[in-house]
């Protein structure tokens, strides 16, 4: 292949490169108003009464919204596909406070200074109600965070506090568990984690010449904010035009309609156009975030070393609301299952509300919370029974020409489809790893001295998008130039997709990318895609740019064909040519078939719904050195080597990787939301909240073992959220080696590690 | 700015600036903590940039910054001349970022006086020599300031020190850290300046002869009482950081 495969620069590199005006907030703001949300200081509670008075009262401030001003309408902020499976328990203002940050009113003004201001001014009384901080606590407590009211829906049992809840089974675990020659059972724990785009949240609404609500929005799902945006402000989805330009990062954090509806409340309101973006302190507090779960795994083996019985057990803590409280569990249930062979699987798992924040979609969405703990308790079953936790691993992996049958009993909140994987490159992964981390030498060696190396490893697994929901589709026409505009609904959130789906219509059309003009994301004028998340770009979207491509380039040979008036003939170097030898270039048909001969626009369109979803696979290895003093873990190393698929571009691709690492690694270390006893968030900057920068990062070696996935375009599967899977459990299993120390708790900080030294008494 | 500042005055001196101060009224120069912090109770910026110096000299005899030089002037300017000074790796802890580092002065930085600053731990421990103006022109210890005053000069001596030790112990390299110390052999005695997530830098200081572990045990745990509890370690555990801090430090000189 002449395009796939290769190294290509970013359709959008020379532009960014540039500075040029490509985000949401890069266009002149004359006449917009800002706007500013008021946030609940109290965790739960009624509003009794609010006196906008004084804030109207300043010259600058045109309206302030507050629930007072809606009638209630229920929805989800979760970006899914429709019906979605997330409770609808949200509406666009709460009279109800569920967390501190809540939406209380919205303030629009003519400069942000004066908005401020007004937020100040602003006298809100509230009737303080019992609060639940620990979801531990909150099953079954007398203080119900969403007591049953006409409109909701989707809540798996209000009364119960329980937003989502999952039971499945498949065989009999507790026979399975009965038959064992050994079980083992470890509870772990991941905490809330915030995706920190360097973009916070941000959304500028105006109403065009005809009376059109335009959205400019920092999204991942346009089509979504667009739905939403309608059912909620009640217009129809016509009036409206979604606008995603280049986005600061998302990381799922932008799957979600956030402040959309509110600034397009602001503009019908006012009539005049708007500008919302969250501070980085709104970001910590009124965004999004990682779930925090807490995972019991109980794990039946035999001598041979074979699982018999795997129990997975899932308490998650969703916050006030509820978006993606079902899928998120779901996901950390679905793609750990889908590792290891079990005859015998059970899966319980309570998404539970409390009066924090809302979490929400996180890169992996789910899979790291369920991976720490699965790849983890391997590692102590491997220790326990003295066993190299590679060959342990080994022994269990589903292999190709196997069904996973998890996978068909949980899938986006409803029944799955049946995955029988036809790519595993899971061994080659492993074992290039082992090579690159010295494996064998490191583990094994003595450990000793106040500064002691380990190593360990994890091995994951994800998805390829949600097969029989995410759907992509493309527009391809031709330019008489030779170019081709590729027209299409996919999200491009800074990841690169619109350079790798170019290069998949570069690659049918027997091109060069520069070939390929990209359009993306703006729903009047790209046709519909369900989003970028859940890994599915490439995959989905790719198989409906090649689709596309491909009756493009049938359609060329056809008119070649009847411009040269031949029966047969073939398509070489952008040529048709026919078997006497007669050619005609891509430039002259175009021109040919506008003006002149057998007049039509060559063009295509196609959408694609994947019915399949091939996991690609990851091998993790971490080198750590513990300062046995202190507790301190400096990672050494990190090797990332990923299964998947065809890579369609190996920059793009080794990007993901070293992208996903720190994020990783965060949570391994050094990441966690923290509340004060009233539920007040205490971390809400960099100075507090410790993400991996680039003077933190170790040495990383990315790389990709080849696999040839037949569902996939060209052989491709995901990459997107694969590789922050297995840098968590394998720092925790480096420790381990290191020094003896088990954490079982994410951020696995100084202070544990310390006490756990001192237990040991080393 | 932000919606309470309403006015940015000029005075024609430090001591016109310095009488302006009240608790609306408050000093700008580089402004890297005041936009940071976006207090609502402050109404009035005094910009003294222009009255304070930018520059840095440094010898072997004396250091002499003055308050208006950004972070980033110190590093231009001291890395080629000696690149193992140690107030250069604290620079880089204590503000990481190159643009902030532009922006940031030592005047503030010292004004601002954050104890989990390496540099403050550092000039703490180097006993570095403030000019200060006030209704008149005087020079004090750094350890003694308290506050009162708008500095114009921060000057240290290396010559009068044999050597300086720096530990900093942080979760991750770009974080604030949790403990910092920093020591100086002089003579025949060690001297040893504790920060991090604590009010106040602590110092301590012993003949070289007396300095042994169970000291370091004995300060650490009168340090520890400064320090506050967070998420990322107990008091227990930031007394236990504090005395290794110690035992490497002196160790080492």
């Amino acid at each position: 292949m002449k395009v796939v495969g290769q190294k290509t620069r970013r359709v959008d590199g020379l532009s960014l490169a540039k500075g040029k005006a490509v985000f949401a907030d890069d266009m002149p703001k004359k006449d917009f108003l800002f706007a500013k949300i008021l946030h609940s200081p109290i965790a739960h509670g009624k509003i009794v009464s609010i006196d906008k008075s004084k804030a109207l009262a300043l010259d600058g401030i045109e309206t302030i919204l507050s629930h007072e001003d809606f009638e209630p309408h229920y929805f989800t902020t979760a970006g899914q596909g429709y019906p979605e499976p997330s409770p609808r328990d949200t509406s666009m203002f709460n009279k109800t406070m569920r967390f501190v940050g809540d939406r209380v009113a919205v303030v629009a003004g003519t400069s942000l200074e004066v908005v401020e201001e007004a937020l100040a001014l602003i006298d809100v009384k509230y009737e303080e109600l019992p609060a639940i901080f620990d979801m531990e606590d909150s099953l079954d407590n007398e203080t119900v965070i969403h007591p049953g009211k006409d409109g909701f829906s989707f809540l798996h049992d209000a009364s119960r506090n329980i937003a989502a809840n999952i039971n499945e089974e498949l065989g009999d675990v507790q026979k399975g568990f009965d038959e064992s020659d050994y079980v083992f059972e470890g509870t772990y724990y991941t905490p809330y984690a915030q995706q920190c785009s360097i973009e916070p949240h941000i959304t500028l609404t105006w109403l065009d010449e005809n009376d059109r609500l335009i959205i400019r929005t920092a999204t991942q799902v346009p089509y979504h904010v667009r739905r939403v945006v309608a059912e909620i402000l009640d217009i129809p989805v016509g009036k409206i035009r979604v606008i995603k330009p280049r986005i600061g990062g998302g990381f799922g954090g932008k799957q979600e309609i956030l402040n959309e509806e509110v600034c397009s409340a602001v503009t019908l309101d006012t009539g005049k156009p708007c500008r919302l973006e969250y501070t980085r302190e709104e970001e910590f507090y009124a965004a999004r975030s990682r779930h925090p779960q807490k995972v019991t795994y109980k794990i039946g083996l035999n001598k041979d070393l074979m699982m018999q019985s795997i129990d997975m057990e899932i308490l998650q803590n969703c916050g006030g609301y509820g978006p993606h409280a079902l899928t998120v569990m779901s996901v950390s249930a679905s793609k750990t299952l889908a590792l290891y062979r079990a005859p015998n699987v059970k899966v319980t798992a309570n998404s539970v509300y409390t009066n924090l924040p809302p979490a929400g979609a996180y890169r992996g969405y789910g899979a790291p919370q369920g991976y720490f703990a699965l790849e983890s308790i391997m590692d102590e079953i491997a220790e326990q029974l003295n066993v190299d936790p590679i060959e342990l691993r080994k022994k269990n992996y589903f292999r190709e020409g196997e069904e996973v049958p998890i996978a068909k009993v949980l899938g986006e909140g409803r029944e799955g489809f049946p995955v029988i994987l036809q790519s595993n490159g899971i061994d080659a992964c492993i074992d290039r790893g082992r090579e690159l981390i010295d494996w064998d030498t490191l583990k094994n060696e003595q450990k000793s001295g106040v500064f002691r190396r380990g190593v360990g490893m994890a091995t994951v697994a994800q998805a390829s998008g949600i097969a029989g929901i995410d759907m992509g589709s493309v527009f391809i026409k031709m330019n008489e130039d030779g170019s081709f505009n590729l027209n299409m609904g996919a999200t491009d959130l800074g990841t690169g997709s619109d350079t790798a789906l170019a290069q998949i219509a570069a690659e049918v059309l027997g091109l060069p990318v520069e070939k390929i003009i990209v359009i993306s994301s703006d729903t009047d004028t790209t046709p519909f895609d369900t989003g970028a998340y859940a890994s599915s770009t490439t995959y989905v979207t790719g198989a409906a740019v090649k689709k596309a491509a491909e009756d493009v380039l049938s359609q060329i040979l056809e008119q070649g064909k009847k411009i040269l008036e031949v029966e047969e003939a073939s398509i070489v170097n952008n040529h048709v040519v026919s078997k006497d030898g007669k050619s005609i270039s891509y430039e002259d048909i175009c021109i040919k078939s506008f003006y002149t001969d057998h007049q039509t626009q060559i063009q295509a369109v196609a959408s694609k719904v994947s019915y399949d979803s091939p996991p690609p696979y990851n091998a993790t290895f971490a080198d750590v050195t513990v300062d046995t003093e202190t507790g301190f873990v400096k990672v050494n190393k990190i090797v990332s080597i990923t299964d998947s698929g065809q890579v369609i571009n190996p920059q793009m691709s080794e990007g993901q990787a070293e992208g996903a690492i720190p994020q990783s690694l965060g949570m391994a270390l050094s990441e966690h939301m923290i509340f004060d006893d009233k539920g007040r968030p205490i971390n809400t900057d960099f100075e507090n909240y410790h993400i991996f920068t680039s003077i933190d990062m170790p040495e990383i070696i990315a790389e990709f073992v080849h696999t040839d996935e037949p569902t996939g375009p060209y052989g491709a599967k995901a990459v997107a959220e694969i590789p922050i899977n297995g840098p968590a459990p394998a720092v925790a299993n480096a420790i381990y080696n290191a020094c003896g120390v088990r954490i079982r708790e994410c951020p696995i900080t100084p202070e544990k590690v310390l006490n756990g030294i001192n237990q040991l008494n080393i | 700015m932000w919606y309470s500042i309403n006015k940015i005055i000029k005075p024609d001196s430090l001591k016109e600036a310095y009488s302006l101060q009240n608790k609306t009224r408050v000093l700008f120069s580089g402004g890297s903590y005041l936009v940071a912090e976006k207090n609502p109770s402050i109404q009035s910026l005094i910009d003294i940039n222009d009255l304070v110096g930018h520059g840095v000299t440094a010898s072997m005899e004396g250091i002499h910054i003055d308050a208006g030089a950004t972070l980033q002037t110190f590093l231009d300017t001291v890395e080629s001349i000696n690149s193992e000074c140690r107030l250069l790796k604290g620079i880089k802890y204590s503000c990481p970022s190159k643009q902030i580092r532009n922006q940031r002065t030592f005047g503030g930085e010292i004004g601002k006086g954050r104890p989990n600053s390496e540099i403050m731990v550092f000039l703490h421990a180097v006993n570095a020599e403030l000019t200060v103006i006030m209704e008149t022109e005087k020079t004090v210890s750094i350890r003694d300031w308290n506050g009162d005053g708008i500095i114009t000069k921060i000057s240290y001596f290396p010559n009068q020190i044999d050597g300086i030790e720096l530990e900093r112990f942080s979760v991750l390299d770009s974080a604030p850290a949790l403990v910092i110390v920093g020591a100086i052999k002089s003579g025949d005695h060690f001297e040893f300046s504790i920060g991090g997530s604590s009010g106040t830098i602590q110092t301590f200081s012993c003949r070289i002869e007396e300095w042994s572990e169970n000291k370091n045990l004995a300060w650490a745990k009168e340090a520890v009482n400064a320090f506050v509890a967070n998420h990322f370690g107990s008091l227990e555990y930031k007394e236990k950081l504090i005395a290794t801090a110690l035992q490497r430090v002196g160790e080492t000189l």
